[in-house]
């Protein structure tokens, strides 16, 4: 891997050659802490800058469609994930734009809306994985840039599927709508899943997260995971937080971008829910610890 | 060498002002300076010191019965002496909560009352707002906050008991502006239902824009609509030499011409336009009125020079249709010694609502039983915006005890005025149908004029 790919890249990526001592707030607070973290090192190994052509689809080298409404996706979500570009596609202003419809059907509204996996085709363990959001806001709407552990297909050793949540989700950002400026970052796993999630909020002081793009990363090693916005750590999950088994050592996991309409996280929009409502995505980037 | 960056942009220097930035209105007590002037029933206001939010108190607003004596509205208005600089702030907010889940009619800011006169130039409205009986934090965006260098007008409300007519309790506290990165997406309202509206036929002189909305996304996600005056938009013309933005939310035309006038709100740009075809000076009658030959003991007269007048108490109270808002312009108008009446309205024209006219003798009811018609002398200029022409006249009575059995006599003349010339209207009283007395006459309503009309000679006669 080239390191002079580090300094290419169109936004100067803060946290590499750390000797880090960032001067930030923490979460809410206005107090001035100073946040000190161990020096990490990363090069790039992995991203997508959705520079493409205005109304194209993403890159099919690089990701695949989730379609359909797939029973509510688990979480009795409403909308219907669909690959057309008025869903997914490129900006033309270097943006992945996902979109959420509303269509006025009867008896109920039908909502469109996109999910984009990297299934199949790339899968990372420990790194930092980070996106540049713009996000959307309203009643029942609900973003997400989250991975999932690769051993969700796999079998066992007694031949049944490992599934989820024994596979691991990291949610790197979601989104209540309806809590313009509150993100959250979370781990799911055995034990530890839905309801009972490891999850902490992240909030701006004076402002939210739709009217301004914002960092969302997580670094992960072994035995870690740390939550950032805007290169302010919030959150560090380590096996001593989580109430289950540990799944995110030495797993490969895939990315997801998408926004969900309706589901046990939001609950339904409502009648003053404005649609349509678009993520804004500058980039994913996907980097390897080097020492 | 080029030291750019150390210029600056006239228009980016700060606003040299005195004026009080205090954002706060009410947290436990008044702000220094904060007068308060009841509407409806007047004792519907007082603080309370066990209900509050935080602090110490809170204030308590009483919405009378629909049949309470003392009055049925709950309002008030609470306003500086000394204006204050609001343009540090996006919104109006307050916590709230209610007796019972419950309708706040119209609560806002913006418009004061200095000697009888309401200032309204920043009037900002947001209606129907549902309070419950948990206190609640809630908002009323400022739609452009650079334009209140200098406001009075701090809050207002004015609730109608709705369930039932049923009156109930709500309380106010917290009430501050404030600045928060949390309201987002101004969406401004359409004006002229969001299309190029043309006005032919525009006289020289100053006309304000309609009344709009616009919408704000609150903290939690959801859209919030307020009506604010056109006094927030920043208007643009085309050919500034026809017409330029003057006053707040209003344009003077100067001359003939024609012009586009567009509307912004802070830095969006108002869906709608108006593009002003301008005749310049007005249309006047070139010659006077015939001068009336009837003989003055047959006569009862409510505008003349030949005759001595009724006592009138006005040409032109301002009244308005419900939901039209719009009232005419008048003025005296004296040509070659002659006097005679002259109404003109645009905003009729524009907003394609009714106006209505009306001369007012509430004060000294006439007795007209003795009488056979009405006569009035028209001149509607050919050059109008709005040439709907076949007038419509109405007269009140009261009856004896002033409202005891009122009944209104309409008249509706048939064909449309000529123009450009004197018409004399000689109408008589049994031709207003549903008119039950004529002895204590109390309103003449001129209605489905156009857009301009002069008028003299106004009297009964037999």
């Amino acid at each position: 891997m080239n390191f002079n790919k580090l300094y290419n890249s169109k936004q100067f990526y803060s946290a590499v050659l750390f000797s880090i001592i960032l001067i930030t707030t923490i979460g809410c607070s206005e107090n001035g802490e100073i946040q000190k973290l161990p020096g990490r090192n990363y090069e790039l190994v992995w991203a997508d800058e959705f520079d493409g052509v205005k109304n194209t689809l993403p890159d099919a080298t690089k990701w695949v469609f989730d379609l359909g409404n797939n029973n509510g996706w688990g979480n009795n979500e409403y909308e219907v994930y669909t690959n057309k570009p008025e869903n997914v596609s490129m900006d033309g202003k270097s943006n992945l734009a996902i979109t959420a419809t509303k269509e006025p059907t009867t008896p109920y509204a039908t909502y469109y809306s996109g999910r984009i996996i990297t299934k199949g085709l790339f899968a990372q363990s420990y790194g930092r994985f980070e996106a540049r959001i713009k996000l959307p806001y309203g009643p029942g709407i609900w973003p997400a840039f989250w991975l999932l552990g690769t051993t969700i297909d796999s079998l066992d050793a007694d031949n049944k599927k490992i599934g989820w949540p024994q596979c691991g989700e990291i949610d790197i950002m979601e989104m209540n709508g309806s809590k313009t400026n509150i993100i959250n970052g979370t781990v799911h796993g055995p034990g530890y899943s839905g309801g009972t999630s490891i999850t902490k909020g992240f909030g701006l002081t004076n402002s939210r997260y739709d009217i301004d793009f914002h960092i969302f990363a997580i670094e992960w090693g072994k035995d870690y995971i740390d939550f950032f916005v805007d290169n302010t750590l919030y959150q560090r999950i380590t096996p001593a937080n989580v109430t289950g088994e540990w799944v995110f050592n030495d797993q490969p996991f895939y990315i997801l971008l998408n926004m969900a309409v309706g589901g046990n996280y939001v609950t339904g929009p409502t009648d003053q829910t404005v649609f349509p409502q678009t993520m804004l995505v500058d980039y994913v980037r996907v980097y390897k610890e080097v020492n | 060498m080029l030291i750019t960056s150390c210029q600056r942009n006239i228009d980016e220097l700060p606003y040299a002002t005195n004026y009080d930035t205090t954002p706060e209105l009410f947290m436990d007590g008044f702000s220094a300076g904060l007068d308060y002037s009841a509407w409806g029933k007047v004792t519907n206001f007082s603080l309370d010191y066990n209900e509050k939010y935080s602090g110490t108190a809170s204030m308590k607003f009483e919405v009378p019965n629909v049949n309470d004596p003392f009055g049925t509205t709950a309002g008030g208005v609470f306003q500086v002496a000394s204006a204050r600089d609001l343009t540090s702030y996006n919104v109006l907010s307050f916590w709230a909560k209610a007796s019972e889940p419950d309708t706040l009619s119209t609560l806002g800011f913006g418009n004061s009352v200095v000697k009888g006169v309401e200032d309204a130039t920043y009037k900002v409205t947001l209606n129907n707002l549902i309070v419950t009986t948990a206190w609640t934090k809630y908002y009323i965006p400022i739609p452009d906050a650079s334009k209140l260098k200098h406001e009075k007008g701090m809050f207002y409300y004015w609730v109608d008991p709705r369930k039932g007519g049923k009156g109930f309790t709500f309380w106010i506290d917290e009430l501050k502006f404030e600045y928060l990165g949390t309201i987002a997406h101004t969406i401004p309202g359409d004006i002229y239902a969001g299309k190029d509206q043309i006005l032919n036929n525009v006289e020289s002189g100053d006309y304000k824009l309609p009344d709009l909305t616009a919408t704000f996304n609150l903290p939690s996600g959801i859209n919030q609509s307020i009506t604010l005056s056109s006094g927030y938009l920043t208007l643009a013309s085309s050919n500034p030499s026809v017409a330029s933005a003057s006053k707040p939310g209003t344009y003077s035309v100067l001359r003939a011409g024609s012009t586009l006038i567009t509307a912004k709100l802070g830095d969006k740009s108002v869906k709608g336009s108006l593009l002003v075809n301008s005749i310049g000076a007005p249309q006047l009658p070139s010659v006077s009125a015939p001068t009336p030959a009837e003989a003055s003991a047959n006569v009862i007269s409510l505008y003349s020079d030949t005759y001595k007048n009724s006592n009138i108490d006005s040409y032109e109270p301002f009244w308005t249709w419900s939901g039209g808002g719009f009232t005419t312009d008048f003025v005296f108008y004296n040509l070659s010694g002659n006097n005679y009446l002259r109404y003109s309205n645009y905003n009729d024209t524009y907003n394609q609502k009714k106006v209505l006219v009306a001369i007012s003798f509430e004060s000294t009811p006439i007795d007209a039983s003795a009488m056979t018609h009405i006569h009035l002398d028209v001149w509607v200029p050919a050059l109008s915006p709005n040439l709907t022409n076949k007038p419509t006249l109405s007269l009140e009575d009261w009856s004896a005890n002033y409202g005891g059995s009122n009944t209104m006599g309409v008249y509706n003349h048939s064909t449309a005025l000529p123009t450009n010339q004197w018409v004399s209207l000689d109408i008589p009283l049994s031709s207003f149908s549903g008119l039950a007395s004529k002895a204590h006459l109390v309103h003449l309503v001129f209605d489905n004029f156009p857009t301009v009309i002069y008028v003299d000679n106004i009297y009964f006669h037999k």
